[in-house]
């Protein structure tokens, strides 16, 4: 399996390739920043990528939305963790809204990169594809005592058979 | 990007194949014996961390300096955003929190000021005279006695020379 390490920073670089191979993985590729990944993806593509938010000239979140738009990417289900050390509530909804399958905060932990590895490989999520948005189903888990609002079409049809018992 | 994800009209669930369960031949390893492996990964990367975390204080020196010569000088700033930033992101994985927090705390003030004053690079010489302190002391964790003082200190100063909304 090969993954694409998408990091301007040697450090992190180095981190993620360590543990990456403690892990087991041997075929790991680089890229300095979003622009010199998207060019890779065209000659070659890899099956899961992990990157930075903060990069130039494209960051993570740019690179993102590029393969997410089906047109002209090239690869549109690439699996993506993007790392970042923004934690606040908005910067992960944008994340989340651009179609990143997984998120995780620095500091780097061992146990978090493999709980989203392993979750990306035996739990993938489907994909949604709407006017606006194109990426992996942003709802995680049912909540059984949901009250709306709801979004989607075949939510009616699910609020009205619970409500019809 | 707002917040509020648009109410799609029409949605489609797509359920691409897995490719990655078949590729992935991670470690024969329990989980529990990968973590201890990876951890111990960590731990040797934590021997040579005070060497990368003096570059990264060299590096915002530097940074200082010639925003202290131009202060609009864009790619110093920059340079000085993006050093603090992977200290932020990189230094308490290596039980440098103190640094950490000084990192994070002057992306902030960086993000607050647009144009640095002279009282503003007072503050950014408070935040690396931390971090100096942490490699110096060898202030591990949030620095005991002498950490807390210093961020309150930092504080302080952040507080009183706050750009006014």
């Amino acid at each position: 399996m090969s993954v694409l390490i998408i990091e301007d920073n040697e450090n992190m670089c180095r981190i993620l390739t360590r543990l990456l191979k403690s892990f087991g993985f041997v075929d790991i590729r680089y890229a300095a920043h979003g622009q010199m990944a998207l060019g890779l993806l065209r000659e070659k593509g890899v099956d899961l990528a992990i990157l930075d938010w903060h990069m130039e000239p494209m960051d993570g979140i740019e690179f993102t939305h590029k393969i997410r738009s089906k047109k002209t990417s090239p690869d549109p289900y690439l699996p993506i963790i993007l790392l970042t050390a923004f934690t606040e509530m908005s910067k992960v909804k944008i994340a989340r809204d651009i179609g990143v399958n997984e998120i995780m905060t620095k500091p780097l932990s061992p146990e978090a990169l493999y709980a989203r590895l392993t979750s990306i490989v035996r739990q993938p999520r489907p994909y949604i594809e709407t006017e606006s948005f194109f990426g992996p189903d942003r709802r995680r888990k049912a909540q059984p005592g949901f009250r709306g609002p709801y979004l989607r079409r075949d939510d009616k049809k699910r609020k009205l058979a619970a409500l019809s018992g | 990007m707002g917040n509020v994800m648009p109410i799609p009209k029409q949605h489609r669930i797509i359920k691409p194949e897995n490719r990655l369960q078949s590729k992935m031949r991670l470690s024969k390893l329990s989980v529990s014996e990968l973590m201890a492996k990876a951890n111990a990964v960590m731990a040797a990367i934590a021997a040579s961390y005070p060497e990368w975390l003096q570059k990264d204080l060299e590096k915002l020196i530097a940074a200082h300096e010639r925003l202290r010569e131009d202060p609009l000088d864009e790619a110093a700033r920059s340079e000085l955003f993006r050093t603090a930033h992977d200290i932020r992101g990189q230094a308490a994985g290596f039980g440098y929190d103190l640094a950490s927090h000084a990192g994070g705390s002057l992306c902030q003030c960086l993000r607050q000021r647009p144009v640095l004053s002279t009282a503003d690079l007072h503050v950014v010489d408070a935040h690396i005279n931390i971090i100096r302190a942490c490699l110096g002391q060898s202030l591990k964790g949030d620095g005991g006695a002498i950490g807390q003082e210093l961020v309150a200190e930092l504080n302080i100063l952040i507080e009183r020379t706050k750009p006014r909304q």
